[in-house]
């Protein structure tokens, strides 16, 4: 119980002496906060926003240099046993009646390119662990590499998921191995020979840049860096399907345009790339198939669409 | 598996013991205490019961024979008991009244045998029933035999010791459901605390364990490092607790030293275990609780 707890509550000071020294009165006008930013000379403001203009457009330019060439688009719709996934009306209701996907179709053929957009809940992440069967659709039917996932048998979905390289936003790299053994541990699993392991990983490690940081473990990695060795990672089965769970969402937007590149060079040796993203420039400029998701919905799926609307230019 | 399959697991098993030395030692510590309370247990459990065996062993029916039997009476008896099948055939002696003569003078003095002059002890049969249990029931089927000194109030014939037998059985079977009970109880104990340490130490790493899930790693290419880990720590713990006991019982040897018998009667030799009997069992139970412990546990975080 506090003894001077009424006391206070008077307002009344304490009677007897304090311990601590009393408190100098507060200058609030000399801790007040300038009511105004520091002013900057015309030539100064010109000089950040021109730099600031300068690294946009230089942004703008790279992912634009990723999109499409005219024309890749304009060849009639694939028939469906080119199709890389392939969701028919399916629905995915977590328990507690939460409907986190509602009667989705959607084909993505191989080698595509998808962007997946849309607010956080509108069902992008489910549509992702669905694929990895991380979860069960609850209704419909889900292909992804011509085989249907509610049938495939749970003994084989690691065969599954070597089959799809996955990158996230929080890059899950195993935290006790370095660079080299996260991703010779994509191949460990496998079971491959050691002599090919030892071969493919500086490979593959050389190719995402990381040469020299092969002994390093994830935590003395910048986040670009650890991106690439999950891409790495991902990318070393050379896996025909490659999904990413905002890759680059915890990156700042420079580092972003090297780990897109990476994946653009990726996609071009004919992976199939499927992305969430909530990066607005990038899905703009590279102006690829963009699908739509709302409540659990498909709103919206252009050939060549922007993060809102259907032709950015 | 292969060994070179075996080799890798065995590996990522130590490394991650280095990677995870906190944990690790807590789980050793864990498995060392539990093990070494067990290991005490089961050393005093075992001597209790051997005690109590060797006082039932020694529970012995003796019918005494009139000095006018006849010799086809005396035979009548001896295959009576024979021929019982809940009597230990071997153990049946007989004992002339020359030989229960010498016995009593290693009792008694020469005076005393002077006192009473010439050779008052009957001769005897001496039998042990298979089953203490059924010492009363051997005892009744050659009661009133022809040939058997008559029997009085406080000497009862044939004698099986009945007032000492009774409460020697009622002592014996209180002491091994005890012994039992501890044993349940003190086991439980073990799994609950080892399974304890381990879910904490697969539950720090259960992002780890996704992780190797979603690259696709089957499940027993997850589980193998985790159980050998938990093997590993357990034997590790289990030795431990192995050298523990065999300290302790330099400071007390009567309850743990295989060797040294205590002599509570001058037929009954009580000892425990051997103390590498109850070394091997803990380092099993150490490995066993290691494997299953974090095999079993392992099944929640390996569904995804």
């Amino acid at each position: 119980m506090l003894k001077r707890g009424d006391e206070w509550e008077d307002g009344g000071e304490p009677k007897e002496p304090s311990v601590f020294p009393p408190t100098p009165p507060i200058d609030r006008a000399a801790a007040a906060l300038p009511s105004r930013p520091v002013e900057l000379t015309a030539t100064e403001r010109d000089a950040i926003d021109r730099a600031n203009d300068d690294a946009r457009r230089r942004r703008l330019d790279a992912y634009a240099a990723m999109a499409p060439a005219t024309g890749e688009y304009e060849r009639p719709a694939e028939p469906k046993n080119s199709a890389m996934i392939l969701l028919e009306n399916v629905t995915k209701v977590y328990p507690g009646n939460v409907v986190a996907l509602d009667d989705v179709s959607l084909q993505i053929d191989k080698g595509e390119w998808v962007f997946l957009v849309g607010q956080s809940g509108s069902g992008k992440s489910t549509l992702i662990k669905l694929l990895l069967k991380e979860i069960d659709v609850s209704r419909g039917n889900l292909i992804v590499g011509g085989r249907s996932l509610s049938k495939l048998r749970h003994s084989k979905v690691p065969q599954l998921r070597r089959n799809i390289g996955c990158v996230f936003q929080d890059f899950k790299l195993l935290p006790n191995r370095t660079v080299e053994q996260n991703v010779a541990y994509a191949l460990e699993v496998q079971g491959q020979r050691r002599e090919l392991i030892a071969r493919k990983v500086p490979e593959i490690i050389n190719l995402v840049g990381l040469s020299d940081k092969v002994a390093r473990y994830p935590h003395e990695l910048s986040g670009g860096q650890q991106q690439r060795v999950s891409i790495a990672r991902a990318f070393v089965n050379h896996p025909p399907l490659l999904i990413c769970d905002e890759p680059t969402g915890n990156l700042d937007p420079d580092t972003s345009i090297g780990i897109m590149q990476l994946l653009y060079r990726i996609q071009r040796t004919g992976t199939t790339v499927v992305m969430a993203t909530h990066d607005r420039e990038m899905v703009d400029k590279m102006r690829r198939r963009v699908v739509a998701l709302e409540g659990g919905r498909i709103v919206r799926d252009d050939r060549r669409g922007g993060y809102v609307t259907e032709d950015p230019r | 598996m292969s060994s070179t399959r075996f080799r890798w697991f065995f590996g990522e098993a130590l490394r991650s013991l280095k990677t995870n030395f906190a944990t690790t030692l807590a789980a050793v510590v864990t498995v060392l205490i539990v093990l070494y309370i067990f290991g005490i247990g089961l050393s005093l459990g075992t001597y209790l019961k051997s005690y109590t065996d060797g006082v039932k062993r020694d529970l012995t029916i003796k019918v005494w024979l009139a000095d006018s039997a006849t010799e086809a009476q005396v035979g009548d008896v001896q295959k009576q008991l024979l021929a019982d099948p809940r009597v230990d055939g071997p153990s049946l002696v007989y004992v002339s009244q020359e030989a229960a003569l010498r016995e009593a003078q290693k009792t008694y003095s020469a005076e005393v045998l002077h006192l009473v002059g010439g050779n008052p002890f009957p001769a005897s049969f001496r039998v042990k029933a298979r089953d203490a249990r059924d010492s009363a029931a051997i005892a009744r089927s050659v009661e009133g035999f022809p040939g058997l000194e008559p029997a009085t109030s406080d000497l009862p014939n044939p004698d099986y010791g009945a007032k000492v037998a009774d409460k020697v059985l009622s002592v014996a079977r209180k002491v091994e459901l005890v012994i039992g009970g501890v044993a349940v109880i003190l086991g439980l104990a073990a799994v609950l605390l080892i399974g304890n340490t381990i879910r904490l130490s697969i539950f720090a790493r259960r992002r780890e364990v996704e992780v190797m899930k979603l690259v696709g790693a089957t499940n027993w290419f997850v589980r193998w490092p985790f159980m050998l880990e938990g093997m590993i720590a357990g034997t590790v713990g289990a030795l431990l607790a192995a050298a523990g006991l065999a300290a302790s019982s330099a400071f007390m040897p009567s309850v743990f030293e295989s060797a040294g018998t205590i002599k509570t009667s001058a037929t009954t030799a009580a000892q425990a275990w051997p103390l590498w009997q109850i070394g091997a069992l803990l380092v099993l139970a150490g490995l066993g609780l290691g494997a299953a412990g974090s095999g079993l546990t392992m099944r929640r975080f390996l569904r995804i």
